[in-house]
């Protein structure tokens, strides 16, 4: 049998790291694969390779059982390899149909064709979009559906998806998912990268766990349970070993924070798509601010975080003891090209004086580094070489370790592994445990579940309380998009 | 190479130019030699690149200042006319030097907020902004030596010279004029950019700020002041260079004061990789390639050979990029 892509033993080196060996992996057409793997187990490689990004050091890629050597992403868009990336490449300005069919474009041409073309080519792919909407205009699972044509549209044998399920709401899940049947049965091969197991096991055909660069297990999902699964991908008894937040976060927890002051109070606080909001939040409180994203609840944690300023309202918050933690790790999180130490230090508290030495910034930043077990060869690497779960170690260790007052996250786990995500909300509510204040907004549900001591539902601004239940958040937010409440 | 992008990217720019010159009709091996004698030949000739090198240098470290804060300043070739034209003034007022390199710095210092306030709490792109301001201060420079600060025969377009008492200390070598009070400074305020940008919270903060604003803004420290103000000292420090031009070399003010040592400082921070020690030797191939090209003029007949300094500078520039773009695209691979 034929296949439209198969690596054949990879291997790839990085300097010294080994960050692929030996992998195989055969993709059919007409079947969804899921490659799992914690961050830094070689996934990311592995799928540039196949894009052409980068070279293997190692094996060989087959198309159709022929060797190609994929030099660069247009060779790979010919022999019909097409990817979906976690952050989107559209042009915001642009409608649907620009995006989807400008890169081929002729020179000139006129618009009611272009129009014409594009939506002749949704439909033929069950895409259900207007071509003349500008691209700022759509949700996130809309942007998503117009990537995915897009793919397709230059490449249409294989499609590789990285992550697509973290940037959505449940319902928008769904709905991606019949989207990727649909393709499925029409022969598409489709290379799915997640984290969520349970996702893997209802989607795939087949699943292959990625450790350390090698293939630590490749079944058919009827072969596999999702025990087997994460011991795969976390190494035999590492699984029981994961850590136990619990434990951390108990004790002082159900401080009876109603009588305690609030540490940050506010009162009819509006701005760009935000509000009016009424909030207090108090010590050893955990707060969670659910909902899809695009609802107010970016706004809402940078105007508390005092990056953006409210057009009207109060808000009484500390000005000193704030810690703020962000999705976005590139360019709020961390500043990628700095040293770790540095990316520390550049928060007040660490060091001493306004001058310092190598020794000392080292010195200041390393029980920080240590508690949060940020893992790197030295203080010196540059923030970039970090995986992501490592880097938001590193983004904790800094707003944490002077324990803060108040705690502010937006999506703090978007596109970690399970281990990571499972340290960070950890931390979160240590943090609150210790007598912070937290608010956390998050689109995912679980992770709300899990931290919420009150839970609020952001829809179009504003914040409708919620219990904390999974059939309540469901019907919460169905009722809201309904418009039954207001 | 990633350590010596520089380096490389001036030897390859020279070779280039070089072959360009054969274009020409000057054999490289030749031009090499007299472009070495006509920069290094003699201790005339040192004292003259040494003597361009110094204010370059400090314009150099000016421009790099704003660039490592994540701000575009193009604007030095201004920032050290007024310097200049304050430093003047202010000579001629006090007869001290010391009040000249003041007023020299203070000018380059103001001319250079404007257009950083307008960038931190406006958005309004401060490449634009810079680069305008330099036409302004040409045309301020042409009014005020036929106006105001014209000299007193008022016969010529330039200012009265400076008195003696506040030129610059000097060292005298002989007959060939003597290097001043400005090589000391452009020798050592590198070390102190150096030490402030990578030993203090301000430089940190500043640093992190250049590539993440947000970062920085979310620790509540004041970044959009910090920033404009790192901007007008790296403007203050091209407004030295004008000081330290009038006070060393120069004596007086007139339009020849405009030739472009503002925008060869772009090129040679770029060269040095805007790391502020390796301002000096960057700042020092570019003297050397100005005077090194005059002598050229003078011994070998090629046409257009006076503008052969600036198409190294523009090729410093390609390569510069070149390399720049090529490092992130192995970073891009690597990550």
């Amino acid at each position: 049998m034929t296949s439209p892509l198969r690596f054949r033993g990879i291997g790839k080196r990085f300097g010294g790291r080994v960050a692929l060996s030996g992998v195989d992996l055969e993709l059919r057409a007409g079947e969804v694969h899921a490659l799992l793997g914690e961050n830094g187990a070689g996934k990311t490689t592995l799928v540039r390779i196949a894009l052409g990004l980068l070279a293997a050091d190692e094996g060989a890629l087959q198309v159709d059982g022929r060797d190609v050597a994929i030099d660069h992403p247009r060779r790979a868009a010919r022999l019909g390899i097409g990817m979906v990336h976690q952050h989107f490449s559209l042009a915001e300005g642009l409608t649907v149909a620009e995006n989807l069919l400008l890169a081929d474009a002729p020179a000139l041409f006129s618009r009611r064709a272009l129009h014409e073309r594009a939506a002749e080519r949704l439909r033929r792919r069950g895409v259900l979009l207007e071509p003349a909407r500008r691209v700022r205009d759509l949700s996130v699972g809309e942007r998503q559906r117009l990537e995915i044509a897009r793919a397709l549209e230059r490449a249409g044998r294989v499609l590789i998806l990285d992550e697509p399920t973290a940037v959505l709401a449940p319902a928008e899940s769904d709905e991606l998912f019949a989207q990727l049947e649909r393709l499925r049965a029409a022969g598409l091969a489709i290379l799915l990268i997640t984290h969520q197991l349970d996702e893997a096991l209802s989607i795939a055909q087949r699943v292959t766990v990625l450790r350390d660069g090698r293939v630590a297990l490749a079944a058919s999902r009827g072969e596999v349970t999702a025990d087997a699964l994460a011991r795969a991908l976390f190494g035999e008894g590492a699984a029981a070993a994961a850590p136990s937040r619990r434990l951390v976060a108990s004790g002082a927890r159900g401080m009876p924070g109603a009588t305690a002051a609030p540490v940050l109070r506010a009162e009819r606080l509006a701005g760009e798509r935000l509000g009016p909001v009424d909030l207090e939040l108090r010590a050893g409180e955990v707060t969670v601010v659910a909902g899809v994203d695009g609802n107010g609840q970016t706004e809402l944690v940078e105007t508390l975080a005092g990056l953006r300023r409210a057009s009207s309202g109060r808000l009484e918050r500390p000005t000193e003891g704030v810690a703020f933690v962000s999705c976005d790790r590139q360019s709020t999180g961390l500043a990628l090209d700095l040293p770790i130490a540095e990316n520390v230090a550049v928060k007040r508290g660490f060091l001493a004086r306004a001058w310092f030495t190598r020794r000392e910034l080292e010195a200041a930043t390393r029980p920080a580094l240590q508690r949060f077990d940020v893992r790197a060869s030295g203080p010196w690497q540059p923030a970039r070489t970090l995986s992501g779960g490592n880097q938001q170690k590193l983004v904790l260790a800094r707003e944490l370790a002077h324990e803060p007052r108040l705690v502010l996250a937006e999506n703090p786990t978007r596109g970690l592994d399970l281990r990571a995500t499972a340290f960070v909300r950890g931390e979160l509510q240590a943090a609150a445990a210790r007598g912070a204040a937290a608010l956390v907004a998050t689109t995912d549900v679980d992770e709300a579940l899990e931290l919420a001591d009150r839970l609020l539902i952001a829809h179009r601004g504003r914040l409708h309380p919620c219990e904390a239940t999974r059939a309540a958040i469901t019907r919460t937010m169905t009722e809201l998009a309904a418009g039954g409440r207001s | 190479m990633r350590r010596h992008a520089g380096a490389i990217a001036a030897l390859l720019a020279a070779g280039l130019a070089l072959l360009l010159l054969r274009a020409l009709g000057l054999a490289p091996s030749r031009a090499l030699v007299l472009l070495a004698r006509g920069a290094f030949g003699d201790a005339a000739a040192w004292v003259t690149t040494l003597r361009i090198a110094a204010p370059l240098a400090l314009c150099a470290l000016g421009v790099l200042i704003a660039f490592r804060c994540g701000l575009w300043n193009i604007g030095a070739e201004g920032q050290l006319l007024v310097g200049a034209l304050a430093a003047v003034a202010a000579a001629s007022a006090t007869a001290s030097c010391t009040a000249a390199l003041l007023a020299g710095a203070l000018a380059g210092f103001l001319w250079a907020l404007v257009p950083a306030l307008l960038a931190v709490a406006r958005g309004v792109p401060e490449v634009l902004t810079t680069l305008m301001l330099n036409g302004v201060a040409l045309e301020l420079l042409r009014w005020l030596v036929t106006g105001p600060m014209q000299e007193p025969t008022r016969q010529f377009p330039q200012t009265a010279p400076i008195p003696v008492e506040a030129h610059l200390p000097r060292l005298e070598l002989g007959r060939t004029g003597g290097i001043d009070l400005g090589l000391a400074i452009a020798l050592l305020l590198p070390i102190v950019v150096a030490l402030t940008l990578s030993r203090t919270t301000l430089g940190l903060r500043l640093r992190a700020g250049a590539q993440s604003p947000r970062l920085v803004a979310a620790t509540g420290w004041p970044l959009a002041r910090a920033r404009a103000l790192a901007f007008g000292i790296g403007g203050a420090l091209a407004g030295l260079a004008g000081a330290v031009e009038v006070a060393g070399v120069t004596d007086a003010v007139d339009r020849s004061l405009s030739q472009g040592l503002g925008y060869a400082a772009v090129a040679a921070a770029l060269l040095a990789g805007l790391k502020p020690m390796a301002v000096v030797p960057a700042a020092l191939f570019f003297a050397a390639l100005a005077t090194g090209t005059s002598s050229l003029q003078w011994e070998a007949n090629v046409p257009g050979i006076d503008r052969f300094g600036l198409v190294v500078e523009g090729l410093a520039i390609l390569a510069i990029v070149a390399a720049l773009a090529l490092r992130e695209r192995r970073e891009g691979n690597a990550a």
